[in-house]
């Protein structure tokens, strides 16, 4: 096919149904193993997000991610715009975990810990709440406007409207101290208008964004926003968990008088499939599992706990939807370790142990080292050769510093100004000017090491650091 | 306007013509991506540069608070994120003169 056939014949398929019209997906609601350890996921990270913004430590905001100061608190540890290499290294941790955990076990942050996925439940609980279960909604979707209707969409927006409002404040709330924030909204609603028009701003519009999210767009965030969906498949091999329906074990599937209609004398041939269509009913992207894995699936396993239900109801063995892996439909053997798992746990492993002790031994002292661009060297006297430096201390400590610098492999006269010093967070300029006899030099380019110390809560921190001296020899 | 607006759109994204909501399908993608991006963008570059220092070296007299500079560097970022999408589809959309060879209708 060249190209222009290849262009009109992807009109042609447009022009189909390719991009039907959405249709609000009616989730009903499902009791079960997998539905109450979502709910309690769901439970957890919610509070954690709601909960942490409160929690005070040391005497300032647990967790603050305070931009103006340019200082990120989290818990005991403060880090600054020079620590960014950490934050760096976080996210690559969090790309290989997603790797690893996705090879392993599919999609699991897509159906237990994705934002998305979390704030749509919450508000498909507050629909359900208002508005009943799935086919009272529909019943209210088709209703004419009275005022039942309009009691129950109003409720139903306004609960929505207000938690989404709790979400963008919350939010400004780790990056603005939450109490203060907390006061200034309460002193703008009762009409003093103390709230900053950027809090403002970032309230309203993350508020916004839950609302339109969670509230309308929903499974098509996953279906078509969302780049994780689409590139998942890759990370997947045979011997990875996937929510999968049975094809062996319901197919041929058949629902009420047919499964003992006298025809069919031979009963081995009925497959447990009734045909009930619940799993599609509970399914909040609205596919029919039934019809293979499909990249919409975000594995929420509301289908496995409702196929489970109906199950149980008709005495036959639970599981014809199931969690299991390719391999093992194929009755073959599921291989948990794997070349790419052993691979990415390593990985993984290395960079975290790597990333706690590089946290823990953090100095709060940084040092870099410039030469005077000016002047190579300047001869004093007949004996004596000075080299100037001017040194870069970068204070990341949470009171000021002084320093104390030797020079460890060289007998050096050393002068700067001992009293100069360093407010937390910030980089001081220290001109140092080091004094040597000619005679203990044997090169014209000699290394220089440096040790730096500082008191940092009555104990003594030091860095070494290494540049060079110049001379004429 | 806002349906004049609609109408030129309409005209450089063939897909939108024949579909209405493809059109906002695609304003949604373009949004969104480039918001990611802005989000990327501005950690990046706020984590390496002072925006106040920043402001204080304009051209031009700037003087906004730090969370202004913060806020109005990442709507620039989307801003320009969203302008470099659309213009990319754009371009990526075929000609109308070229389309109508393809589709007699």
């Amino acid at each position: 096919m060249d190209i222009e056939n290849k262009i009109a014949h992807r009109f042609k398929a447009t022009d189909s149904n390719l991009y039907a019209s959405h249709e609000k997906v009616y989730t009903r609601e499902v009791k079960g193993v997998f539905q109450n350890l979502r709910k309690g996921m769901m439970f957890l990270l919610l509070s954690l997000y709601y909960g942490v913004a409160w929690i005070n430590w040391d005497g300032h905001q647990a967790v603050l991610f305070d931009l103006p100061a340019r200082q990120f608190h989290i818990f005991w540890l403060t880090f600054w715009p020079q620590d960014f290499f950490f934050l760096a290294w976080l996210l690559i941790m969090a790309a290989l975990s997603l790797f690893f955990f996705t090879a392993l076990a599919g999609r699991l942050w897509c159906g237990y810990a994705c934002p998305q996925t979390v704030w749509t439940e919450a508000f498909v609980w507050m629909e359900r709440l208002v508005e009943g279960d799935r086919n009272a909604q529909k019943k209210l979707e088709k209703a004419p406007w009275n005022v039942e209707k309009i009691r129950k969409r109003g409720l139903k927006q306004l609960l929505w409207i207000i938690f989404s409002l709790w979400t963008g404040f919350t939010l400004v709330g780790y990056f603005t101290p939450i109490r203060e924030l907390g006061l200034e909204v309460i002193e703008t609603l009762s009409g003093t208008y103390t709230l900053g028009p950027w809090e403002t701003f970032w309230i309203l519009f993350y508020g916004l964004a839950t609302y339109g999210n969670s509230g309308y767009l929903r499974e098509q965030v996953c279906l078509y926003m969302c780049p994780y969906a689409r590139f998942q498949s890759a990370m997947f091999d045979k011997d990875t968990l996937v929510i999968s329906y049975d094809t062996e074990r319901g197919e041929p599937r058949s629902k009420g008088k047919k499964r003992t209609e006298p025809q069919i004398s031979d009963t081995s041939k009925i497959g447990d499939c009734i045909d009930c269509t619940l799993c599609v009913q509970v399914c909040p992207t609205g596919i029919d599992i039934r019809e293979g894995l499909q990249y919409e699936c975000i594995g929420c396993a509301a289908c496995v706990d409702a196929c489970d239900q109906v199950m149980e109801k008709i005495d036959k063995p639970k599981g014809l939807i199931r969690y299991t892996t390719e391999h093992s439909m194929e009755h073959q053997r599921t291989h948990i370790l794997r070349p790419r798992i052993v691979i990415y746990g390593i990985l993984l492993c290395a960079l975290f142990t790597a990333f706690v002790i590089a946290i823990a031994m953090r100095s709060p002292l940084a040092v870099d080292i410039l030469r005077d661009r000016g002047v190579l060297y300047r001869v004093i006297d007949a004996e004596h050769i000075q080299n100037v430096y001017n040194f870069k201390l970068m204070n990341k400590g949470k009171s000021a510093q002084r320093y104390e610098i030797e020079v460890l492999n060289m007998d050096a006269d050393i002068h700067y100004d001992r009293n100069q010093s360093v407010n937390p967070g910030e980089v001081g300029n220290l001109p140092v000017t080091l004094t040597v006899n000619a005679a203990n030099l044997d090169r014209a380019i000699q290394s220089i090491e440096f040790k730096i110390n500082t008191e940092v809560d009555g104990k003594t921190v030091s860095v070494t650091e290494h540049s060079r001296f110049f001379s004429p020899q | 306007m806002l349906k004049r607006l609609i109408a030129s759109f309409k005209n450089i994204v063939p897909e939108a013509e024949l579909e209405p909501h493809v059109m906002w399908r695609s304003i949604a993608v373009m949004t969104w991506v480039s918001f990611l991006f802005a989000g990327i963008a501005s950690m990046l570059f706020f984590a390496s540069f002072e925006p106040t220092i920043l402001a204080s070296l304009a051209t031009f007299s700037v003087n906004w608070s730090a969370q202004a500079i913060y806020t109005l560097g990442f709507l620039l970022f989307w801003l320009f994120g969203f302008c470099t999408s659309l213009v990319s589809a754009i371009l990526l959309a075929l000609p109308w003169s070229k389309r109508a060879k393809h589709m007699p209708e």
